[in-house]
Formats: structure tokens, sequence, C-alpha cells
């Protein structure tokens, strides 16, 4: 007997020690940044001469214009997403028609084509259609990365969804339009903002697609960044605003997710 | 007429999926197909053919290139397939509010390749966190140089690919009934057995699914080699950048990128369309 208690005491300690090493991994990412944002004097040296607020506002008045760039663009880009994939998830999920696993396929399709593919194609096809350096070509290519994740929060809460609520209201004598945003719209908004979240948070850190497109006059925080480290090397500046754009993300993240709770993280699924 | 009135309701479900699938063609299959002509061209005259790629092939420094990303993501490819099983478990069977943290934590390596390796730089650069922290508690002497080195590349490439194994055995996992595992138990087989003759076998799928996207993602990855390679590590992706740097090299760029499109894209519809509806249909 002593001895199965015992074994049971090591299996729950290994695990124990196991999940705490996976978060320590996970979240490293975030507190060594984070911590470091905070550091006195010009270069990264541990333990630090002191502790200062000043990293952030020294960057502020350099960085404010891209972050609000990113920011602008993630919020332009969920909502492109879900005008395009609210429709198609619609009728995806309801009817059954010939083609619609070639379409399905399809629209999956950025989650099987590596970024830096897809970010060179841009940069051969901008150029023709005047899109380089502009608001709308930063905007299509995030797009075409973040829409499945959108399509799959939203056709998430369409299968969920029972048909039958529409089919009453339709028998009710609602017509198809007014059924559709009175009962059916409402009923998926959660599938339709957990796509949001997703789309925002993708769009907002994205780097690989927009280093390829951007230009002085649109350039979003994660090259600024990136641009920051190449010219100056690792400053506390530079881990002050990374910090930001990462404060950013988890409020997103936590916001939606204590919104909506914890079922609505299946946009991201393979 | 019953064909007309069925061609008619079908063109009606197009109205909804049209400006998605306008929106793909322009900007996913165009750019693609732009690629891979650019990748064809041979010489100014317009004329197609596969020499690029066997120029491309032909050349020792790009086989290297090819084999040190490939290594580099295969090991990562394997780390994470440790790394994640316990933890794809884990998510799959329990349902408390840790789980949920966890599930949504693994949202930060998915959008942040870049913080990855921005993360490493900071804690291990020579006066950085870990080798003060070591300095401090006397077990090296002198700070050890870890940044640019290949077992940091594969550590990186590990985090930003986790997710792409967990999710797909965390499916899998979920799909096994409690029940297989609950029976074995109570007949006697202790947790070694468990997993090698009720988990391993009845999840393989989301193992081939993991290892085909953590693959298929870590040899294209950009971010992480952008920041954390050195010298004497070379990857596709980094060529693929700086050959469009100072005057675009149109050909060459564009074969490597085809090249890194047909891996990422053939192991991921390889999983994807292929071989998950096939299982998930059968079983």
């Amino acid at each position: 007997m002593n001895g199965i208690k015992w074994r049971k005491l090591c299996t729950k300690t290994i695990w124990t020690a196991y999940l705490a090493f996976i978060t320590i991994v996970l979240w490293m990412i975030f507190f060594i940044l984070f911590t470091h944002s905070f550091f006195k004097g010009v270069t990264l040296q541990f333990p630090p001469e002191g502790l200062t607020f000043e990293n952030y506002t020294q960057i502020a008045s350099a960085f404010y214009p891209a972050l609000r760039i990113s920011l602008l663009l993630g919020v332009a880009t969920s909502v492109f997403d879900a005008l395009l994939a609210v429709p198609a998830s619609y009728v995806l999920t309801r009817y059954e028609f010939k083609g619609k696993d070639v379409i399905n396929t399809i629209l999956l399709g950025p989650t099987m084509v590596p970024a830096i593919s897809l970010a060179l194609g841009f940069l051969a096809l901008y150029p023709h259609l005047k899109l380089m350096d502009t608001f709308w070509g930063l905007l299509f290519a995030l797009s075409i990365v973040t829409m499945p994740y959108m399509l799959r929060s939203v056709m998430s809460a369409f299968n969920e969804l029972d048909p039958a609520l529409e089919e009453a209201a339709l028998t009710l004598g609602c017509g198809r339009v007014k059924s559709f945003f009175l009962i059916t719209l409402p009923l998926i908004g959660p599938g339709i903002l957990a796509g949001f979240m997703l789309s925002f948070i993708i769009a907002f850190n994205e780097f690989t697609m927009i280093i390829f497109i951007y230009g002085p006059k649109w350039l979003p925080a994660s090259v600024w960044l990136w641009n920051m480290l190449h010219m100056y090397g690792i400053t506390p500046g530079f881990a002050a605003g990374v910090a930001v754009m990462q404060l950013i993300s988890f409020g997103v993240l936590a916001l939606v997710i204590g919104v909506l709770g914890r079922r609505y993280l299946r946009g991201v699924s393979f | 007429m019953i064909s007309k009135r069925k061609r008619n309701k079908w063109l009606t479900l197009m109205i909804p999926l049209l400006p998605a699938l306008v929106f793909y063609a322009v900007f996913l299959v165009y750019p693609i197909v732009v690629l891979i002509f650019h990748s064809l061209q041979v010489g100014d005259a317009g004329q197609i053919g596969l020499d690029n790629y066997l120029e491309t092939f032909a050349k020792a420094s790009f086989r290297r290139t090819l084999l040190h990303t490939m290594l580099v993501a295969g090991a990562a490819t394997i780390l994470d397939l440790f790394l994640g099983y316990p933890l794809a478990y884990y998510l799959a069977r329990k349902q408390t509010w840790f789980a949920d943290f966890l599930q949504a934590s693994l949202l930060i390596p998915l959008y942040g390749g870049l913080y990855v390796a921005f993360a490493f730089m900071l804690i291990l650069l020579p006066n950085g966190f870990l080798n003060s922290m070591l300095l401090w508690l006397g077990v090296i002497q002198q700070p050890l140089s870890l940044l640019y080195t290949r077992p940091t590349l594969i550590a990186a490439f590990a985090i930003y690919g986790l997710p792409f194994m967990v999710y797909p055995l965390r499916a899998a996992i979920q799909g096994i009934d409690p029940a297989y595992e609950e029976a074995a138990r109570t007949l006697g087989a202790n947790g070694w057995n468990v997993l090698s003759k009720i988990l391993l076998p009845m999840s393989s799928i989301g193992v081939i699914g993991g290892v085909l996207l953590t693959f298929g993602w870590s040899v294209a990855i950009f971010s992480i080699p952008l920041i954390l390679s050195f010298k004497g590590a070379p990857f596709l992706s980094l060529d693929i950048y700086f050959s469009t740097r100072y005057g675009i090299r149109w050909s060459y760029a564009a074969t490597l990128s085809v090249i890194l499109f047909f891996i990422t894209f053939g192991l991921s519809y390889l999983y994807m369309v292929i071989i998950k509806p096939a299982r998930t249909s059968t079983s």
C-alpha cells in the first residue's frame, strides 16, 4: 500500500515539474522582455544598475506612430476578415453542394503556405497593383494570413447553432435576411468575437509578411522594433517597445477569454 | 428543368462565397502563381524551363543550406514531440482553469516568433540573465557564449513549433475514450503500458499530424533565424530575404520560395486534406 502511495506522489511531482517547466518556457518570452524594459543604463546587463520608467517615456514619441498603425491595421484586418468570413461560413456550414470540400480546403489554404513564400509573392505583385507602402496593401496581406483563424472560429460557432432556431423564425413569417440579423448573428456573436481576437493579435504582431512590403509611410510597430534593433542593438528602450506590444496582445486575449469563457479558443486547431 | 433549378441554387449559394473566393484568388493564388512563373523563367526572352531549379540544386551552398535548415527543423520537431505529448494529454483530459490558462499561453509562440528570438537574445547575452546567474552561483568562472549556437537555434525553433505539435495531438487524444485507459489500469497495466499499448497507437494520427505540421512550419520560419542565426548556420528563408535586399535576384529568390512552398504545403496538405479526413471518417 505504501509503495502505491509513494508512486502516486512521484507521478504527481513529475507532472507538476513538467507543467511548471512548460509554463515558465512559454511565459519567459514575456517576462524577460518586460523586466528588462525597466532597466537603467544603455546596455541591458543583468543585474541592472537600477530600475526606471524612463525607457517608456523615451521611446514614446518615436514609437507611438508605429504602434498606432499596428493597432489600426489589427482592427481593420479583423473587421475585413469578419465581413468576408461570416457569409462564407454560413453557406459552408448550412448547405451541401458540389465543390464544397474544395472550397473548404482553399479557404484554409493560408495555413498551408509559408509566410516567407507568400511575402515574396506579394513583393512581386504589389508594385504592379500600386499597393506598396499603402494601408490597403498591408491590410490585404495581413488579412490573407489571419482569415483561416476567423473562418474556423465562425464556422465552429455556426456548427453549434441549432438550425431549428432559424427555421422557427422563418416559419413565423420572418424574412431570410431579417432572421439572419435578428436570430443568427447575435447567437454566433461570441464566435465572431473570438475570431476577432485571434485575427487582431496575429495581425498586430505579424512580421514576416510586412517586412517585404512596408515603407516609410506605413511602418507598423513590429518592423519598427526590428529596425531599432538593427540600428542600435539591444537596448532598454527596445525592450520597452516589445513589452508594450505584448501587454496589448495579452490585454486583448484576457479580455476576450474573460468575456467569452475558455471554449472559444477553438479557432486555433489544425 | 431540374438541373436548371439545381444550377440556380448552386449559383445562389456561391454569392456569399464570392467575396472571399475573389480575395483568395487575387491575394493567395495569384502571388504563388507569379512566384512559380518567376522561378520557371529562363533568361530575359521569356522562355520557360526548369533551368533555375537545376542550377540551384547544382550549387553546393544551396544543398548545404537546405540540409542545415532541415536538420534544425527536424531536431526541433523531435524535441517538440517529447515536450508536447504530455502537454497535449493534459489539455485533452483536464478541464481545470490551469489547463485553460496553458492553452491560452500556447498562443504566445504562435503570434510571437519574433519575441521568442528577442527573449533568447536577452537571456543568453554574455552579460545577460543566465550568465549572470551562473556566475553569481559560482557554477562557471567565465561567461558562456551561448547566444549564437546551434542548440539555441533548435530550442527557439522548438518553442515556436510547440503549438503546431500540441493542437493536432490534443485533438487526437480527445478522440480516445478514457474508458480504454481506465480498463487497462484496472486490469493491472502500468503507466508505460498504457502509453505504449493504448495512447500512442490510438493517437498515431495526431503524432503524424504534429510531426508533419511542426516540421513543415519550422522549415520556413523567418523571424527566428533572422535574429538568432550566425555565420555557418544558413537558412532558406534568410537566403530569400537577403536576395531581395540589394537589387532583387528574382529567379533565385522565387526558386527558393517555391521549394519552401512545396515542402510546407505538401506536408500540411498531406495531413489536413488526405490523412486527417480519411482517418476520422473511418474510425
